[in-house]
């Protein structure tokens, strides 16, 4: 048994140990700025992407693309300009024969602030948030929708909850649930009789059938129910506001003017194993000619998003570089300082017969610990900040993000703390290799 | 076979200065001898031990320790040979804090390549040899005497064949002076070190028989012109 060199640096660090703990935790506040952004960025995006899956077209009256695709796929806001009956037969006659899947969809509706999708079948048998889905081939790579519990709806007034939205309203399969009109929270069947409001759809009680496995898309946060049910309750309101004495409204007293919806995912066919068509140009081109629809590229607008806030992102990057090269700073200051106080110790380390080099390395290593000390401290942050994050990214925008750590770059991460705190350990180093040991051994006082 | 100690017209003058500090043209000494130096402040008797050490650079002149020229070696080879062949013993000990007693010996043995395995053992039995039985207490937590054991036991923990022992029981009172010389001599002459220490208290003359000044050294040096 000896006394190792790890020994010394351990004994160093803790008989200053605030200096230590405090230095440690500037550089660990500074990787777990760096880690987040870098994960966030990436989680981000692959969020953005997974949320458009494998669609290839997105139809609506949205004001732009970028707003329909927020809207329609992201649930940033109820989509104010519906497509109309008429419009969704012309295109669906125009156009459904060249497509893989045509997919209706309508917003407007809600459930304790998770926002209600009303479909047909095929969003959870064509349409998938896995980008490499591909219908209609039987050897697909991509995964479709799955079930953690029961089943996908197929009738009127049955609704399937997305992951989060089912772990966070606490519904199992089989409850009752009233939706609201809007974006105001509802409540479940058994609570309407203490709190009625007036914005509940109270005639029409939905029935939890199933339940997905989280996706990591934005449609984790959904409810899903079919389109028929979305248009009774709308057309209840709008027959109750013509005359308060109707009781029940079905689906023979539906007209033109309920059958509404405000947006349509689309696929275009593609060879098996393909997941573009050569088709996609022709079709997009002669749809944007239609002045009275919104027609967008989902992938497209996702990068022309990354564009905007690309620079953003940048400077966030840059700032916590800066964040980074200021612990370093901190740790040079950190060891600087305490060099003024051992240089006794380096002289007594001398005469023992410890080489100047051994005293600069013990100096650089016990730099770089600081520095992988903050480094793993800064990455447990991380795991935390980025839940955070992603918690706040959820409530207030709607995105579901799962933050990933590359493992590569996490390491890039880790090993530049490390090596800048060996090289925030150059000047202490000097400092101790020029120590005079005949100045230092003499009697204090 | 080689004197422990050789030193030939040395001579050594601190930058800006106009006179030597340490002028010495022969001093000898043989395995196990033991001499005290004395001389007056400012005389140049701690000089002349960190010249000896290798710890500072001689104006000119040669000192060998065990036949081997200090001042040929350059850098980590220096340190190591330092680390083997030399033991130091200060006024104020200069034990590392923040250790205990038998870290403190056992950090003389880490840096002088001795097998890592022996370390702790021989340090215990060095500490348990001079009466010190807590060898895992931190040093700052020892009374002065105990330090003053850990610091003659870290100096001897190597097995060299030169002690330099400056000023040792100058923060001492009169009778733990006399023990601590006492200890210091007793474990030189037990492991067949030389010792070579400085001291300006007359009482400590009696316990050598070999005494040299420096200030007769300087005259001598002066006298014989060169």
């Amino acid at each position: 048994m000896s006394v190792s060199d790890l020994t010394i640096i351990r004994r160093s660090l803790s008989s200053r140990m605030f200096s230590t703990v405090t230095t440690v935790i500037t550089v660990a506040v500074a990787v777990t700025l760096m880690l987040t952004l870098l994960s966030m960025r990436d989680s981000g995006r692959a969020a953005f992407e997974r949320g458009t899956g494998n669609m290839h077209l997105l139809i609506s009256r949205d004001s732009s693309p970028l707003v329909s695709v927020l809207n329609g796929v992201f649930y940033a806001d109820p989509p104010a300009r519906p497509i109309d009956a008429a419009k969704l037969a012309q295109l669906r006659n125009d156009y459904e024969a060249a497509f893989s899947f045509f997919v209706p969809t309508q917003q407007g509706d809600s459930y304790r602030g998770m926002p209600v999708l009303a479909t047909t079948e095929e969003f959870f048998s064509r349409f998938s948030p896995d980008p490499d889905f591909n219908p209609d081939d039987p050897e697909t790579e991509g995964e479709p929708w799955a079930l953690a519990e029961g089943e996908f709806f197929d009738a009127p007034f049955e609704v399937v909850f997305g992951a989060t939205a089912a772990a966070e309203t606490g519904v199992n399969v089989g409850d009752g649930i009233f939706v609201v009109h809007g974006t105001e929270v509802s409540r479940k069947a058994a609570d309407l009789a203490e709190q009625f409001s007036p914005h509940v759809h109270k005639d029409f009680e939905y029935t939890v059938v199933g339940i997905l496995e989280p996706s990591g898309s934005s449609h984790d946060r959904a409810l899903f129910t079919d389109l028929t049910s979305s248009w009774i309750i709308h057309a209840h309101d709008r027959r109750q506001a013509e005359d308060p004495t109707v009781t029940a409204t079905t689906v023979n007293d539906l007209t033109a003017e309920d059958v509404l919806v405000t947006g349509i995912y689309g696929r275009v066919a593609t060879r098996a194993g393909s997941s573009v068509s050569a088709a996609i140009p022709a079709i997009l081109a002669q749809l944007r000619a239609d002045p009275s629809i919104t027609v967008a590229q989902p992938k497209e607008q996702i990068d022309t998003l990354f564009e905007i806030v690309g620079s953003i992102d940048q400077i966030l990057i840059a700032m916590a570089a800066a964040v980074m090269v200021s612990s370093g700073i901190a740790i040079m200051l950190a060891l600087y300082n305490s060099m003024e106080q051992r240089r006794r110790q380096v002289a007594i380390l001398r005469v023992l017969g410890c080489s100047r080099g051994r005293v600069v390395a013990l100096v650089l290593v016990e730099s770089a610990l600081l520095g992988l000390f903050g480094a793993l401290l800064g990455l447990a942050g991380a795991l935390v900040g980025s839940q955070i994050a992603a918690s706040a990214l959820r409530a207030q925008v709607g995105l579901v993000v799962e933050p990933v750590f590359d493992p590569g770059l996490t390491a890039t991460v880790a090993g530049a703390t490390v090596i800048l705190g060996a090289l925030a350990g150059l000047a202490p180093a000097v400092l101790a290799y020029r120590t005079s040991v005949s100045r230092n051994l003499r009697p204090i006082g | 076979m080689a004197a422990a100690l050789q030193i030939s017209d040395l001579r050594f003058r601190y930058p800006g200065t106009d006179h030597d500090t340490v002028r010495i043209n022969t001093l000898s000494l043989e395995a196990g001898e033991q001499v005290l130096l004395t001389g007056a402040s400012g005389e140049g008797k701690s000089t002349l031990l960190q010249l000896i050490a290798g710890l500072m650079e001689p104006t000119s002149g040669t000192i060998r320790v065990k036949g081997e020229n200090v001042h040929f070696m350059r850098g980590a080879e220096r340190d190591l040979f330092r680390g083997t062949s030399i033991g130091m013993i200060f006024q104020t000990f200069n034990l590392l804090q923040g250790f205990s007693a038998a870290e403190n010996v056992m950090m003389a043995l880490k840096f002088s390549g001795a097998p890592k395995s022996g370390h702790r053992s021989r340090a215990v039995e060095l500490l348990s040899t001079m009466g010190l039985d807590t060898p895992d207490r931190e040093v700052t937590q020892l009374s002065v005497g105990q330090q003053q054991r850990v610091a003659v036991a870290r100096a001897a923990a190597t097995h060299p064949v030169l002690v330099l022992a400056d000023e040792p029981t100058a923060s001492l009172d009169p009778e733990a002076g006399e023990a601590a010389m006492g200890l210091i001599q007793e474990t030189c002459r037990s492991i067949g070190a030389a010792l070579v220490c400085t001291s300006h208290d007359p009482a400590m003359a009696e316990r050598f028989e070999r005494r040299e000044s420096l200030g007769s050294l300087r005259e001598a040096a002066q006298g014989q012109g060169v």
